[in-house]
């Protein structure tokens, strides 16, 4: 007889505690000691998130989206996304992921989002983040320090996020493109690369000429964060043809750093679109190796090819896997995750999400102006990002608050459009035949780089039918 | 694999003596699944000990053991709700089962038991957790449980 779980071994309680949520894991460190032993230690915290992510059957699909909303200036918004994938037609709920006050501006901006990686984010912008929502955990990387060789500029930074398991580090790898001040022009094979840890909490310069594997050049953005085998990659390409105006002269490939060793690779592809114009090309994780999705840019319709490599380490193993489709308004891939999870946004910057086998739709009821919509898959995790190195503001807890966007009551919505000073409300009544319907509509109007937008929001607060 | 006529039998911590089908035990316990596979269980003679379990506790192993061996056809409502019937014990019992599950190593089982333990403390006060889950010494001083408590308020 046991008797008590207090008497139950460390071991047996550990793998309770392994299958539990992150929110309900942060409430049962105050149940007793023994838990609270298990549960701040960093062991467990690493074996928890591979222990739940992958055992417990998901409840709730998450994700975590920046965007930048019609509604407010240049800030951009992170939320977290949340629904009951048995219900097709359940609702979306969202939450917005407040950052710590000195980073809630217009002045700070993020441009992609990088993860999980045990569970932790990286934010490409201005400042560079790395977070962990579920323990409320953001921190503000240091800039670097370093300026570019004399006589050159750089205009792009392609990041790459990653984790070494045997230093317990995470680590950020920058390239950094470089043009001559003089003549502003690109010499291929300009590069640079710096790299950051958070275990040093500083960024070190990689000899570029030793690692980088020249020449290649990089495809700028929407970026599906592709993090295999420690290893995090960009979709490049060569150019094949001298004249440099030859633009369909080039051949894709993916760049690849290893975080471990600190090494870059370049792996080669077949030919797998025929132009850069026609089709759009995005690198994607797939069950422990690479693939790439290519879609035509043109057309409503769409068919997406899932290309793979069946074996990570060999170049000649891509196969065509399936196709999906045709499918209706994808203008843009921004994410992929599972086997067959497609994130698109429409021609109208919303998100939406699609699963190939269930043929399922799902409108995420986001919108992002401006290119700005990105989606991350969003895992809970133990995994803390102190380091003991770090002065103590450089943590500040964000909060969760709902989204005001979504799921509101009508005076809620109209307040923070008020708010903003943005915004014209309107109440119509309409007859569709026999129907009547009297509805709020919201007007939100403003000029952004010599563009004007429209945001209209209908909310139905009365219908009735003639013959009921 | 044993065939399925075959017996095996399991003696509890009260020396009691069980007499299971091979079949059964084999199929769900990954420890006697090895045992019989590796040839050191003689069927004239041996008599798998089980000093940690006691017999009341074997029992409803075996329960578990021979009931999702003759219904893995049946549909999954039903098993769900036999599941849940079998684990109506008080927090001793579910601890027993546990005990023995993770030393026999039936997977399922303890899958299930860790599903249930989950459901018993998701979205309770940490005081209720401790009721329920039996917790008699937190182990934490008096100051700690002041500071988990002024720091956590909605928590308790």
């Amino acid at each position: 007889m046991v008797g008590s779980l207090d008497l139950l071994p460390r071991e047996l309680v550990s793998k309770i505690l392994s299958r539990l949520p992150v929110k309900l894991l942060l409430r049962c460190k105050c149940v007793c000691k023994s838990w609270f032993d298990i549960i701040t230690d960093p062991h467990f915290a690493t074996n928890h998130y591979v222990v739940y992510n992958n055992i417990e059957e998901v409840e709730e699909e998450e994700l975590l989206v920046i965007r930048r909303p019609f509604l407010s200036g240049l800030k951009t918004y992170i939320s977290l996304l949340s629904w009951d994938p048995k219900e097709p037609k359940g609702s979306v709920s969202s939450e917005i992921l407040n950052p710590p006050y000195d980073y809630d501006s217009d002045h700070k901006y993020w441009t992609e989002i990088m993860g999980p990686c045990n569970g932790i984010y990286f934010l490409e912008g201005n400042p560079n983040v790395m977070m962990n929502p579920s323990l409320r955990e953001f921190k503000a990387l240091p800039e670097s320090q370093f300026t570019t060789p004399r006589g050159t500029y750089s205009f792009t930074d392609y990041s790459g996020f990653g984790f070494d398991p045997k230093t317990n580090d995470f680590k950020v790898v920058v390239i950094k493109d470089l043009w001559l001040k003089e003549t502003d022009e690109r010499k291929p094979g300009y590069w640079t690369a710096e790299l950051f840890s958070l275990n040093s909490n500083s960024w070190r310069k990689l000899e570029d000429d030793a690692v980088l594997p020249l020449p290649f050049e990089i495809w700028g953005s929407s970026r599906v964060y592709t993090y295999v085998n420690h290893c995090c990659h960009w979709w490049s390409y060569v150019s094949n043809s001298v004249d440099r105006r030859k633009m369909q002269s080039t051949r894709d490939l993916v760049l690849a750093f290893n975080h471990v060793n600190e090494c870059f690779r370049k792996i080669e592809l077949p030919r797998i679109r025929y132009s850069r114009e026609e089709e759009f090309a995005t690198l994607v994780p797939f069950e422990g190796t690479i693939g790439v999705i290519v879609y035509p840019v043109r057309g409503t319709e769409k068919v997406l090819d899932v290309w793979i490599m069946k074996d990570y380490w060999n170049d000649e193993s891509w196969v065509k896997l399936y196709s999906v489709g045709p499918v209706m308004v994808v203008y843009k891939l921004v994410g992929f995750y599972g086997s067959d999870r497609f994130l698109w946004k429409d021609s109208n910057e919303r998100l939406v999400m699609y699963g190939s086998e269930s043929k399922e739709m799902r409108d995420l009821e986001v919108y992002g102006k401006y290119d700005s919509l990105r989606a991350a898959r969003y895992t809970q995790s133990l995994v803390s990002l102190h380091r003991g190195n770090e002065f103590p503001h450089q943590f500040v807890s964000c909060c969760l608050v709902p989204d005001p966007l979504l799921n509101q009551t009508d005076t809620d919505l109209i307040s923070f459009l008020l708010h903003l000073d943005k915004a014209t409300m309107c109440v119509t009544e309409t007859r569709h035949g026999s129907q009547t319907r009297i509805s709020s509509i919201l007007f939100l109007m403003y000029i952004e780089r010599g563009l004007f937008y429209l945001y209209m929001h209908e909310k139905i607060i009365y219908s009735q039918n003639a013959h009921e | 694999m044993g065939s399925p006529l075959k017996k095996i039998m399991l003696c509890s911590s009260e020396k009691e003596i069980f007499s299971v089908e091979e079949q059964v035990m084999v199929q769900h316990s990954v420890i006697i699944n090895n045992m019989i596979e590796d040839g050191s269980y003689n069927y004239e003679e041996s008599k798998i000990p089980l000093d940690c379990v006691d017999s009341k506790t074997l029992k409803k192993v075996i329960d578990y053991c021979t009931y999702h061996t003759h219904h893995h056809n049946d549909n999954q409502e039903d098993l769900e709700a036999w599941d849940a019937q079998f684990l109506n014990v008080d927090s001793n019992g579910l601890y027993d089962l546990l005990m023995a599950a993770n030393y026999l190593e039936i997977r399922n089982l303890l899958d299930l038991i860790y599903r249930t333990i989950k459901n018993m403390i998701k979205g309770k006060k940490i005081d209720e957790i401790r009721r329920i889950l039996n917790i008699k010494d937190h182990g934490f001083t008096p100051e700690e449980e002041e500071q988990n408590r002024k720091e956590y308020p909605h928590f308790y």
